[in-house]
């Protein structure tokens, strides 16, 4: 028989219980029926009210909790066994990580001195609390004792490669050398102890180097400072910007605009107000992060020009700078670098 | 218990006369052990709980007040201890803890006539002789009896969703949801109950059974 068929037959089979009439309860019945039950049932609802509390009390931890503590072991698991990643206990205030190699030659107890030192064979990798990470070469030393108070580490012999996360408005990282201090607006740059001076060298972001005579650039990525000095004064490379004038620069990602400098009191209009309504719209990020990143490409694309003796390609990418942000800092450089082009054309126009 | 019903109750203490409850919040004092939740209760189970065994039982009115406190008991105890996921199911679930406790009655009930009976055509037997003799009317309380006979003796389950469904008039959709089983499988269980019933029936108007 097929479902339906099947289903006739069994209602057919049941119609005696289906369809014979039956008699309702009357009220009258239905209430003296109360009389005689609602008391037990009264019971019975206190008693499973009770029983409820104990068993709720007694209850296992629900499964999502059970799962979530086994993904967190596994995740434990994995952090500490397969990547090989171990903790240092927390010394002077400091909580240091190793990433990969291994961790040598601390000088002595780490909470007192703060100075971090790598054999002639090995280097070390360290991330600090902060996300600041640091890459120090092998036979290098660096005094880490003020990293968590001042932000500041002081690189005593070799080099380190340092990434630095996107500092507040309030904050600042430094790297201090003997010569020079490096100001980290964050971003990604090495800097090596050569013998008569510091080499700082930017992959990403903006750097800010202060010379101890109160002399201060600003490197570009792809920049450097210093590398190729052979006693004397530094060399600067690539796109390195001497300091503006009026040398506010608006901070990447959205953050608030920064005066770098201290010899000028006002930062310039542009960016800024623009940081600023930026930041209070969606979207901010990205038109302030590209507002820098434009002008520092466009005027190290022109100082590159020039030193190449293109300066046509010089002329327009410093004019791009200027006519797009007038009154960047970025853009007063951009006039001084033109008034030079067009005296050095002068001058050699017969 | 939610504010609704600490309301209710506050309302009940003051003026002897509670608020009307909706279902959920019905359930949540049943299940703080609330007292005086027992009336509403009553009052909103009482007609489908009746209804459900008077249906089952047909007629077997006896023991009506024990199988409706046994009823109200087992969904009291039922909510409470938070089986019935969705409140609005209050009275199919109450329809469907009676229907079990009606069908948990005509199995006993046959238990204890096999006790006293050297076959298990006894209730058949007994109809052949009232065919005999009584009046005409009573014939429709020998086939109640007898059907009643082929579902005492059959799985409990299978029992159960025939009567919600071709009895009791429930939708497939809502039985799986009172027996907590996916809508193919409490078809899949209808069927069977439905070929069971038939192969059982057939055997009983063959003498078999």
């Amino acid at each position: 028989v097929n479902d339906r068929e099947l289903e006739q037959l069994a209602r057919s089979a049941l119609d005696p219980l289906a369809r014979s009439p039956l008699r309702v309860a009357s009220p009258a019945e239905a209430e003296q029926r109360f009389a005689r039950l609602g008391g037990p049932l009264e019971e019975v609802i206190a008693e499973a009210g009770r029983q409820s509390r104990v068993d709720r009390r007694r209850l296992p931890p629900p499964r999502a909790v059970w799962a979530l503590a086994a993904a967190a072991l596994v995740a434990l698991g994995i952090g500490l066994g397969v990547l090989g990643k171990r903790w240092l206990p927390p010394s002077n205030g400091e909580s240091v990580r190793v990433l990969q190699g291994r961790m040598l030659g601390v000088t002595s107890d780490m909470s007192a001195v703060g100075v971090v030192a790598t054999p002639a064979d090995r280097g070390a990798r360290l991330l600090d609390g902060q996300g600041v990470e640091l890459a120090i070469a092998k036979a290098s030393r660096l005094d880490l004792s003020a990293l968590r108070s001042a932000r500041r580490v002081v690189l005593l012999q070799g080099s380190a490669n340092f990434d630095v996360p996107h500092q507040r408005e309030d904050h600042t990282f430094l790297v201090v050398t003997r010569d020079l201090d490096v100001v980290v607006h964050g971003t990604r740059f090495r800097v090596e102890l050569l013998p008569s001076s510091t080499c700082v060298q930017v992959s990403r972001g903006l750097v800010e180097v202060q010379r101890k005579n109160g002399e201060r650039h600003f490197l570009a990525p792809g920049a450097s400072w210093g590398c190729r000095a052979e006693g004397g004064e530094p060399v600067a490379g690539g796109g390195t910007l001497a300091a503006p004038p009026l040398p506010a620069v608006t901070a990447p990602r959205g953050e608030p605009t920064r005066a770098l400098g201290k010899r000028e009191p006002a930062p310039s209009a542009d960016a800024a107000t623009t940081a600023r309504r930026a930041d209070k719209t969606a979207g901010a990020t990205l038109e302030t992060e590209s507002a820098l990143a434009e002008q520092v490409r466009l005027l190290a694309e022109g100082l590159a020009a020039e030193q190449k003796g293109d300066d046509a390609a010089a002329r327009a990418a410093l004019r791009s700078l200027i006519d797009k942000y007038p009154e960047s800092s970025f853009a007063t450089e951009a006039r001084g670098l033109l008034r030079r082009l067009s005296d050095r054309q002068t001058r050699l126009s017969p | 218990m939610n504010d609704k019903a600490e309301d209710a109750s506050a309302a009940a203490s003051a003026s002897g006369e509670p608020e009307r409850l909706s279902d959920a919040e019905l359930i949540q004092a049943v299940a703080a052990g609330e007292r005086w939740v027992t009336r509403q209760l009553y009052d909103r189970l009482y007609a489908t709980v009746d209804h459900t065994l008077r249906r089952v039982l047909h007629g077997r009115y006896d023991e009506l007040d024990d199988l409706v406190q046994v009823s109200f008991e087992q969904i009291i105890r039922s909510l409470a201890a938070g089986r019935l996921c969705d409140p609005s199911k209050l009275s199919p679930w109450a329809a469907s803890i009676a229907s079990h406790v009606a069908v948990d009655a005509l199995r006993r009930r046959v238990r204890e006539q096999s006790l006293f009976s050297s076959s298990e055509s006894d209730v058949e037997q007994r109809h052949d002789a009232w065919r005999g003799g009584v009046e005409r009317r009573m014939e429709a309380r020998l086939d109640v009896a007898r059907i009643q006979g082929v579902l005492s003796r059959m799985n409990p389950d299978q029992v159960h969703a025939l009567l919600l469904h071709d009895v009791l008039g429930y939708e497939v959709a809502e039985i799986a949801a009172m027996v907590r089983v996916p809508v193919p499988a409490a078809q899949s269980r209808l069927r069977r109950a439905r070929l069971e019933l038939l192969r059982r029936t057939n055997r009983a108007d063959g003498g078999g059974e």
